[in-house]
C-alpha cells in the first residue's frame, strides 16, 4: 500500500514536478512518464480518474491546464488518493493564493517542500494544511 | 550558451556549461567558492533538469555536500535534492551517513526532520542497522514534538522494510499499542502506516493493538477531539480512517465481543452516514471510507446481522448506480457476466419499487440497439415483462411495441433464453387486460407453436401459458408480480464481494465457495409457492415449485440458472420432492412444504397438531366466530411462537392445517417493517380472508391490502409498517380470519412488535455511565423496585437474557460481581433516541429476588422498561406452561386470570 510517484504535467505534456518514491533510472522514468502522459491526457472528462498502467494504478485529476498524476500500487484506496490530490492542491492554493502552473514552475522548491511534508516514502504523513505549511512559512519569514 | 538554449538544444548541455563557468568564475574550481544562494540555485536547477528527463551525472557530490551545511536553507536543499537524485545504493550517500546520524541525534528538531525524511525516503540497509535504535527512541520519546515523531514513524517503516529485524516484535507490540493512543493526528497517521506494515507481516503479535485501532476509528467516526484542520469537507481525516480500516483487515477475526461491537457500531455509522451529496470532494472522501468499511465486512469478520442494517442503505444509494453499471457491463462484455450477476440485478430491482420504472426504461433502451448480448436479452425481457407496464405512457412502450421488439430477438437466442421470453409474453398479456385481440392472437400463436417444442422446459411453459392465458382475468392472480426476494442474505456482502471482484477476479472461486458455505449456514429459505388449479384439464405432475434464490441456496447453487428460470416463470416444476430440502434449511419456514398431512407432522412442530397439547392461552386466542364452532386447531404453540418471535425477526407466527402465517421483520430506530406471509397449504382456495390489525395506541400500524382469496398453495405477502410513537408494553393484535370449506377460522394473534424491538444495544464506558446515572437522580426518571419470584437463573443466564432483549450488559462497571449493569437506546417518535440504563443487584443467597433500578430521560419509558424487564425475569414463557388437554372449541375467555397474569399481551388477545 502506498504512493509510488507523483507527477504534475501540463496540457502540453511537460513535466512540472516529479517525485518518485521508488528508484527508477532516468530512462525508465522517461519511458514511464511518456506512456502515462499519453494515456491520461487523451482521456476525456467523462472517463474514470483511475487508469491501470503496468503494475500501477494511476489516479489523476486535472486542474485547469495542469494534470496531477499519482501512481499507486494495487492495494491503495483510489478515492482516498484522489482526494489527497485535492488536498495537495488546496494546500498549494492556501500558500500561493490561486495557485497556477507558473507558481509551481517558479517555486519548484516550495512545491517540493510541501510534498515532503505531506508524503514520505509513499505514505501520507500529514493532512493538516497549517502543519504542512508551517515550515515553509517559517522560512519565508526568516528570509 | 544562451544561444544554444534558445535554439532548443539540450538544456543540460547549456546548464553544464553554465555550471562550469560559474565554478570557474568563483575560481575555487569547486562548488565551495559559490555563495550559498548560488549553490542552492544550481542544485535546484540540477533537479529541474533531472526532472525534465536528462541524466544529470555531475553535481551529485555538491548536493550531498550541502547536507552538512550549517544553515537550515542550504541543508534543506541538500537533503531534498539528494533524496530526489540519489538512490539507496549510491556511493555518495554513504559519505553522508555520519552527518545524517548527527542530525538525527542532534537537538535541532528541524534538522532531525530533514534527516529522518531523507532516511525515510532513500535509506538502505546500512542505515537500517546503524540508525534504527535512534529512530525508535525518537518515535516513542515523550519529549519529542509531533513534527519529529511523525517522520520518525515513517522512517522506521522504511528501515523495517529494508531489514525487518530492526523491529523486535516482542518489544514493539506494546510500544505500538502505546503509539496508537496518540492524540496528534499527524503522528497517528504515520504510525498507522507503520502499523499496517507491521501487521501485514505478522498480525498475531499485534493483537493488543486491535482495540486501539477500533478506538481510533471510534474517535474519528464520532468526531471526538478532532481538530478542525484534520477534517476534510466535514469528514474527520478520511485518510486516517482508511488506513485504520486497512490495518483491521489484517486481523482475521475479532474475538473480544466489546471490541467487535464497537467496530460494528463504527461501521454502521459509516454506512448509515454516507450519503450522496453535491460536493464531489466530500462524496469521494466519504466513499473512500465507505469502501474500506465494506471491505471489512466479509462474514469472517462480523456476523451477518450487520447486513440487515446496511440493506436499506445499499438500496437507497448504490442500487441505481449498480443497476446502471451492471447493465453496461452486460452490454459491453456480456460473455464475461455470469448468470448470478444478472439475477442480482433482477433481485435488486424487484425489491426496490422506485427503481422499477427506471430499470424497465433502461432495458427498453438497450433493446433498441441493433445487436445485443443474449444476457442482455434475458435481463431486458425479464424486466420488461415484470415492469414494462409501468412505462405504458411513454412512446414506443405500449404492450404491443414492447412485445414486438422482444420478439425480434427470439430467433437469435438459445433455448435457455426462450423460456424467459415466453414468460415475458405471458406477463405482457397479463398486464394488458383486456388484451388487444391482435396482440393476444400473436402471442397465442407463439405459444401454440412451442407447444410441440422438443425442449421440455419450453414446451411446458408454452402449454401452461397458453392454457392460463385463456382464462383471462384469472391470469392476473397467477402471474402477479414476483414478490420481493428475501433479503436476509445480505446484499451488502455480495456487494462488497463484487467490488472486490473488480480488483481480483481470481478470488472468484474462493468467493463462490464462501457463498456456498454461507448459504449452508443460513436457514433462510424463503419459498414462493404457487399452484395451478387443475381446472384447465392439464394438471402437470407436480405443480409445487420451490423458487429459491440461486445464490442463496446451497442445494441449488449449481443449478442457479434453473432457479431463476423458475423465478421468472413461477409455474414450472422444479423440485418434485420438496422434502428433499434438509431439515436445517426448513428451520424458520417462511414456507409451506408438502401437502397438509405432511405439514402437520413436519419436524419443527414439537407439539403435533393432531394430539394438540394446547394451553389455555392458545385456546383463548382461538375465539369462536358466530355460531360456527372453531374446529380447526392450530399446530404448535402460539404463545411459544410469539415468544420466540420477540427474540428473533423471522419465523412462523401461526399455523394450522390450512394456513401458515410467517413473519419477517426488520427494525430500525423507531420504524419497523414486518412482512406477513400468508400461505395456503391446500389444494383449494382459502376465501373470505381478512386480516385486521388492532393497534395499541402507542404504535402506528399500516397493513397493506390483504387479498380476499388466497389461491391454492399460494403464498401472499402483506407488508406491515410499524412506527413506535411512545414507550409502551402493549401489544398489537392481528385479527385473522378465513373460511375453508365450511370451517370459519378466526384467530387473534399477538404481533411481535414489542418494546424490545425498538431497543438498540449500546455499550457505555464507565466515564459515560456514571455521570448519566448520577444525573438521573430519582423518580420518575429513575425507578427502583425489589422484584420477587424471579425464576432461578445464574447471572450468566440473566446476562444473556438481557442481551437477547437488546439490553447490552456492560461488564466491569459495577464492582460487585453479583450485580449487572446494562445499557440500551430506546427509539420512539416522542422520545427519539433515549439512553436507558439498568442496574440489577442480585443476592447470591436468594436467587428468587433482586433489586432492579432503571433510569432513562423519560418517565414513561423508565416505567415501561422496568415493567418489561420484570416480566421477562418473572415469567418463564416456556417452562411454566404445563401441557393441558385440548380445550373445547368454545373455550370462553374466562379461564383463571392467574394463568394470564404473566402475560398481558395474551390477556389482551383473549379479551378482544
Amino acid at each position: 500500500m502506498g504512493i509510488r510517484f507523483i507527477l504534475m504535467v501540463n496540457k502540453q505534456g511537460q513535466t512540472r514536478l516529479a517525485q518518485y518514491f521508488e528508484y527508477l533510472t532516468i530512462d525508465q522514468r522517461r519511458a514511464l512518464e511518456g506512456e502515462i502522459v499519453r494515456k491520461c491526457l487523451a482521456r476525456n472528462e467523462q472517463q474514470c480518474s483511475f487508469v491501470e498502467h503496468r503494475n500501477y494504478k494511476i489516479v489523476y485529476r486535472r486542474y485547469a491546464s495542469l494534470f496531477f498524476l499519482v501512481g499507486v500500487d494495487n492495494e491503495e484506496n483510489e478515492l482516498a488518493i484522489l482526494e489527497f490530490i485535492h488536498l495537495l492542491v488546496e494546500t498549494m492554493d492556501r500558500h500561493f493564493g490561486n495557485v497556477c502552473e507558473l507558481d509551481i514552475m517558479f517555486h519548484l522548491e516550495k512545491a517540493h517542500f510541501m510534498l515532503e511534508e505531506m508524503v514520505m516514502n509513499g505514505c501520507i504523513v500529514e493532512t493538516s494544511k497549517s502543519n504542512i505549511l508551517a515550515p515553509i512559512q517559517l522560512m519565508d519569514k526568516a528570509s | 550558451y544562451h544561444g544554444i538554449l534558445r535554439k532548443g538544444q539540450n538544456p543540460l548541455f547549456a546548464f553544464a556549461l553554465d555550471f562550469a563557468c560559474l565554478c570557474a568564475r568563483a575560481n575555487g574550481v569547486n562548488f565551495k567558492g559559490l555563495t550559498p544562494y548560488e549553490k542552492k540555485k544550481y542544485v535546484w536547477k540540477m533537479l529541474y533538469i533531472y526532472m525534465l528527463g536528462y541524466d544529470v551525472d555531475f553535481g551529485h557530490m555538491e548536493a550531498v555536500s550541502l547536507i552538512s551545511a550549517p544553515k537550515y536553507p542550504e541543508k534543506q536543499v541538500g537533503y531534498i535534492v539528494t533524496s530526489s537524485l540519489l538512490n539507496e545504493n549510491h556511493d555518495f550517500l554513504r559519505l553522508a551517513i555520519n552527518t545524517v546520524r548527527n542530525d538525527i541525534v542532534g537537538r535541532n528538531e528541524t534538522f532531525q526532520c530533514l534527516a529522518l525524511t531523507l532516511v525515510g525516503n532513500i535509506g538502505g540497509r546500512d542505515f537500517a542497522e546503524s540508525l534504527a535504535p535512534d529512530v525508535q527512541k525518537l518515535l516513542i520519546s515523550s519529549s519529542c514534538r509531533p513534527l519529529v515523531r511523525k517522520k520518525a514513524a515513517l522512517c522506521l517503516l522504511r528501515l523495517f522494510r529494508k531489514n525487518p529485524d530492526v523491529v523486535n516484535v516482542d518489544g514493539w507490540s506494546d510500544r505500538m499499542a502505546q503509539l496508537l493512543d496518540e492524540r496528534d493526528l499527524g503522528v497517528l497517521t504515520s504510525s498507522m502506516s507503520l502499523f499496517v506494515a507491521l501487521v501485514s507481516n505478522n498480525h498475531e503479535s499485534y493483537w493488543s493493538c486491535l482495540p486501539k485501532c477500533v478506538k481510533t476509528l471510534e474517535r474519528l467516526a464520532r468526531n471526538q477531539d478532532i481538530p478542525q484542520e484534520y477534517t476534510y469537507y466535514g469528514i474527520p481525516s478520511p485518510w486516517l480512517q482508511v488506513k485504520t480500516m486497512r490495518a483491521l483487515q489484517y486481523f482475521p477475526t475479532i474475538e473480544d465481543p466489546n471490541t467487535r461491537r464497537s467496530l460494528f457500531e463504527v461501521l454502521q455509522r459509516v454506512l448509515m452516514g454516507t450519503d450522496v451529496v453535491k460536493n464531489v470532494n466530500k462524496n469521494n472522501a466519504s466513499h473512500a471510507v465507505l469502501f474500506e468499511a465494506l471491505a471489512l465486512f466479509p462474514p469472517s469478520n462480523i456476523e451477518g446481522l450487520t447486513c440487515i442494517v446496511c440493506k436499506d442503505f445499499i438500496l437507497v444509494m448504490v442500487v441505481p448506480w449498480y443497476v446502471d453499471v451492471i447493465l453496461q457491463l452486460i452490454d459491453k462484455a456480456g460473455d464475461f457476466v455470469s448468470d448470478d450477476i444478472w439475477f442480482r440485478v433482477v433481485q435488486f430491482v424487484t425489491n426496490n419499487e422506485d427503481l422499477q420504472p427506471y430499470a424497465a426504461l433502461k432495458a427498453r433502451e438497450y433493446l433498441d440497439k441493433p445487436a445485443i448480448h443474449e444476457t442482455m436479452v434475458k435481463v431486458s425481457a425479464y424486466l420488461l415483462g415484470e415492469y414494462g407496464h409501468l412505462l405504458a405512457r411513454r412512446p414506443g412502450c405500449s404492450p404491443k411495441e414492447i412485445f414486438s421488439i422482444i420478439h425480434e430477438k427470439l430467433p437469435t437466442v438459445s433455448t435457455s433464453t426462450i423460456p424467459i421470453l415466453l414468460s415475458t409474453y405471458a406477463k405482457i398479456l397479463m398486464h394488458s387486460q383486456p388484451p388487444e385481440p391482435e396482440l393476444q392472437n400473436q402471442i397465442w400463436a407463439i405459444f401454440s407453436k412451442y407447444e410441440s417444442c422438443i425442449d421440455a422446459e419450453i414446451q411446458q411453459r408454452a402449454v401452461e401459458y397458453f392454457a392460463l392465458s385463456r382464462k383471462g382475468e384469472a391470469l392476473m392472480d397467477i402471474l402477479a408480480e414476483m414478490p420481493k426476494f428475501p433479503e436476509r442474505q445480505d446484499p451488502l456482502w455480495k456487494q462488497s464481494s463484487l467490488i472486490k471482484k473488480a480488483e481480483d477476479t481470481e478470488a472468484d472461486t474462493a468467493e463462490q465457495s464462501a457463498i456456498k458455505l454461507r448459504a449452508q449456514q443460513q436457514s433462510s429459505n424463503a419459498l414462493v409457492v404457487t399452484d395451478q388449479s387443475p381446472a384447465n384439464g392439464t394438471p402437470p405432475v407436480s405443480q409445487l415449485s420451490l423458487v429459491k434464490m440461486p445464490s442463496m441456496s446451497s442445494e441449488n447453487h449449481n443449478t442457479a440458472e434453473q432457479g431463476v428460470t423458475q423465478a421468472n416463470g413461477t409455474l414450472s416444476v422444479v423440485d418434485p420432492q420438496p422434502s428433499s430440502s434438509s431439515p436445517g434449511l426448513l428451520g424458520d419456514l417462511l414456507a409451506i412444504e408438502g401437502p397438509p398431512g405432511v405439514a402437520v407432522q413436519s419436524e419443527h412442530n414439537l407439539v403435533s397438531g393432531s394430539e394438540g397439547a394446547l394451553d389455555a392461552e392458545d385456546a383463548l386466542a382461538l375465539a369462536p366466530v358466530g355460531e360456527q364452532a372453531n374446529t380447526v386447531q392450530p399446530i404448535g404453540d402460539i404463545a411459544e411462537r410469539f415468544n420466540a418471535l420477540c427474540l428473533k425477526d423471522s419465523g412462523v407466527l401461526y399455523e394450522d392445517p390450512y394456513v401458515q402465517i410467517g413473519i419477517k421483520a426488520e427494525w430500525r430506530a423507531h420504524h419497523g417493517r414486518l412482512v406477513l406471509f400468508l400461505g395456503n397449504k391446500n389444494t383449494a382456495p382459502l376465501v373470505s380472508v381478512q386480516a385486521l390489525i388492532l393497534p395499541p395506541t402507542h404504535l402506528r400500524l399500516e397493513l397493506s391490502l390483504v387479498p380476499d382469496t388466497i389461491p391454492p398453495r399460494a403464498q401472499v405477502q402483506c407488508p406491515l409498517e410499524v412506527v413506535n410513537l411512545r414507550p409502551s408494553r402493549d401489544v398489537a393484535v392481528l385479527d385473522f380470519s378465513y373460511r375453508f370449506g365450511t370451517n370459519v377460522v378466526n384467530v387473534k394473534l399477538r404481533l411481535p412488535a414489542v418494546l424490545n424491538k425498538f431497543l438498540q444495544p449500546i455499550p457505555v464506558s464507565a466515564e459515560e455511565f456514571f455521570p448519566q446515572w448520577r444525573s438521573l437522580s430519582g423518580p420518575p426518571l429513575k425507578l427502583q423496585e425489589v422484584v420477587r419470584g424471579v425464576r432461578p437463573m445464574s447471572l450468566m443466564e440473566m446476562a444473556s437474557l438481557f442481551n437477547s432483549f437488546r439490553l447490552m450488559v456492560c461488564p466491569g462497571l459495577d464492582p460487585n460481581a453479583n450485580n449487572l449493569v446494562a445499557s440500551t437506546t430506546f427509539y420512539s417518535e416522542s422520545t427519539r433516541a433515549m439512553l436507558c440504563l439498568v442496574r440489577v443487584e442480585t443476592d447470591p443467597a436468594d436467587r428468587s429476588q433482586l433489586r432492579m433500578t432503571v433510569a432513562s430521560g423519560d418517565p414513561t419509558l423508565t416505567f415501561e422498561l422496568k415493567e418489561f424487564i420484570k416480566e421477562q425475569l418473572v415469567s418463564i414463557p416456556t417452562a411454566l406452561r404445563p401441557p393441558v388437554p385440548v380445550p373445547t372449541p368454545q373455550a370462553q375467555p374466562t379461564t383463571s386470570p392467574a394463568a394470564l397474569s404473566s402475560d398481558p399481551g395474551a390477556m389482551l388477545a383473549g379479551l378482544l
